[in-house]
């Protein structure tokens, strides 16, 4: 069996030999090696497999090192040199049932006897992180990475990117109403933007957002695809507009948050007013109310309005939802595909769990709340309703 | 304990040159992320706080911090399991020695694999990036970045020939896959 102390001199012959630097001496203890044990074999096997290399490496690109720097840091000088308080074991029900899902998973493969390393990894999707590409009005073209690490600032185009948000200043004076720019997250990003006029915009995953260089004109418009959330800076003159699918939203400084996905659209108001005009209907919404349109018609009902802004707050939060609107929400956010089998059960939904837990640890939650089976491969989720 | 300004710099060299893979090793043991993070920060503190006496027996970093990731993983497993008692119906087995030393080996090659990857020029990295990152198509990168399908094509094609000087076929195959996807 290989010590502890060669698994470095192993790793780097295994490097030479996929680089085709390895010499012949070199071959043939790499060759001894893999004659120890299938496992051995698997393992450099799994080095050649691209779809196995590309969620490694998208896993290990997925820790923020400086910001575990920061952190490392902060606990040595907080005094905490020796002993660490690190994890609060026992804070909500959801983290119990993550923990819950990961010893199941560990227990589950630890039975397979082991026979593959593979066999030991369960397969599993990290969450969505602040990504979107931004076009500017002349056409240049940012991508706002999640590995972007420090601070950017683009004198010409009037903005700054800071800590995953992206600033427009008002003072910039080429632009006209007309030069728009658009902010697009994919699938499993997000994105925050201030906009010129000093207005938050938080761009779900999947979604599109256009806004003029300058608000020079008597009323600030913008257009929306996908799911966002806005808090609109006041002013009075100046009313601002968001406009999608054949609705417009208008508002002269509140917090509201528009959801287009899917055939309908849903406005909630958290704060003041807005008013809601598709064709010729139009309707007042009141702080704590939501209107759905489907269909070219508005309807208007009170609703609980932290559901439809936990998204913003880093929770999936499911009150009385069907298992299908929950799916959405999980194969945008994880950029999967559902593949559906038997009928869906019309049992709600409720309960809630962190956006940043991974796919597996969502999956699990669901299916403690369902009866539903997952099984998860190559970024397809087999979701079986009748196990 | 008094830390020299030298030190803390090549400190924070060794933290931010191996935390990714030590958080990657970790989260191949502990499946969750949060834990793995915990585990690894753990662990460089540990080290940190280790005498220069103590550091100098050590003959391999390295290998002291993937030791010590195993070792804290392991416990933290073992700690869940009894807590949650009732998990205990269920037969389990220690994860063998040889399974943690073959995920040690994999965390090193991704790493290194990584690193070349990242290798790729400046003017390759965007659309590098919005094709493997952001999964977008040939036509949606061309169409986001307002050029040509062939433009699109020729920087792909400028990025995969730059790897190939340095990279054997079977190699040759993954970044084709991270370019062409």
């Amino acid at each position: 069996m290989t010590s502890h102390r060669d698994f470095e001199y192993i790793s780097s012959l295994i490097l030479k030999y996929l680089k085709n630097e390895i010499t012949g001496k070199e071959q043939q203890i790499l060759n001894e090696w893999l004659k120890e044990s299938p496992n051995n074999q698997s393992l450099l096997e799994s080095f050649r497999q691209t779809s196995k290399i590309e969620r490694d490496i998208d896993q290990l690109r997925s820790t923020d090192v400086d910001a575990q720097w920061e952190r490392f840091n902060a606990n040595i000088s907080s005094g905490q040199g020796k002993k660490l308080r690190f994890a609060k074991w026992w804070p909500r029900v959801a983290a119990v049932l993550l923990i819950a899902s990961s010893i199941t998973a560990y227990f589950y493969y630890a039975q397979q006897k082991l026979v593959n390393p593979e066999a030991v990894l369960a397969y599993d999707i990290n969450p969505g992180s602040e990504r979107a590409i931004l076009q500017l009005a002349d056409g240049a073209v940012v991508n706002l990475g999640r590995y972007q690490k420090h601070s950017d600032h683009d004198q010409d185009h009037g903005f700054d990117v800071k800590d995953g948000t992206l600033y427009f200043t008002a003072n910039h004076t080429k632009g006209r109403q007309t030069n728009r720019h658009a902010l697009r997250t994919p699938r499993a990003g997000e994105y925050k933007v201030v906009l010129p006029d000093g207005t938050k915009v938080w761009l779900n995953a999947s979604s599109y957002l256009s806004f003029p260089q300058n608000f020079d004109g008597n009323e600030r418009r913008v257009q929306l695809k996908g799911e966002a959330y806005f808090e609109v800076a006041h002013q009075p003159s100046k009313p601002f507009i968001v406009s999608f699918n054949d609705t417009e939203v208008k508002v002269l400084g509140t917090h509201f948050n528009i959801n287009t996905y899917g055939n309908s659209s849903k406005t909630t108001l958290l704060e003041g007013s807005v008013s809601i005009s598709e064709g010729d209907k139009h309707t007042l919404l009141k702080p704590g109310q939501e209107a759905v349109i489907e269909q070219g018609e508005i309807s208007v009902q009170p609703t609980e309005v932290y559901k439809s802004i936990a998204w913003k707050e880093g929770v999936f939060y499911f009150k009385e939802d069907n298992i299908k609107e929950v799916l959405d929400q999980v194969s945008r956010w994880y950029d999967v595909e559902m593949v559906y089998h038997g009928k869906p059960s019309q049992q709600a939904i409720t309960g809630n769990i962190r956006r940043q837990a991974t796919l597996n640890q969502v999956l699990e939650m669901l299916g403690t709340l369902t009866n539903a089976k997952f099984n998860l491969t190559d970024r397809i989720v087999t979701v079986n309703f009748n196990p | 304990m008094s830390k020299s300004a030298e030190n803390t710099d090549n400190f924070e060299r060794l933290f931010k040159d191996n935390y990714a893979k030590l958080c990657y090793f970790a989260g191949q043991l502990l499946n969750d992320s949060e834990a793995a993070n915990d585990v690894v920060q753990e662990t460089f503190m540990t080290f940190w706080n280790l005498s220069a006496e103590e550091k100098q027996a050590i003959s391999s970093v390295n290998g002291f911090l993937y030791q010590s990731v195993k070792n804290a993983s392991l416990n933290r497993l073992r700690r869940q399991k009894l807590e949650y008692s009732y998990l205990n119906q269920q037969d389990s087995e220690p994860i063998e020695d040889a399974v943690a030393l073959n995920l040690m080996i994999k965390s090193e090659v991704i790493a290194e694999i990584n690193k070349v990857l990242e290798t790729l020029p400046a003017n390759c990295q965007q659309i590098f990036r919005m094709g493997y990152l952001e999964g977008l198509k040939n036509h949606e990168i061309a169409d986001t970045l307002g050029i040509s399908i062939n433009t699109v094509k020729t920087q792909k094609k400028r990025g995969l020939q730059l790897l190939k000087v340095r990279l054997n076929p079977d190699f040759f195959a993954i970044a084709i896959f991270f370019m062409l996807k």
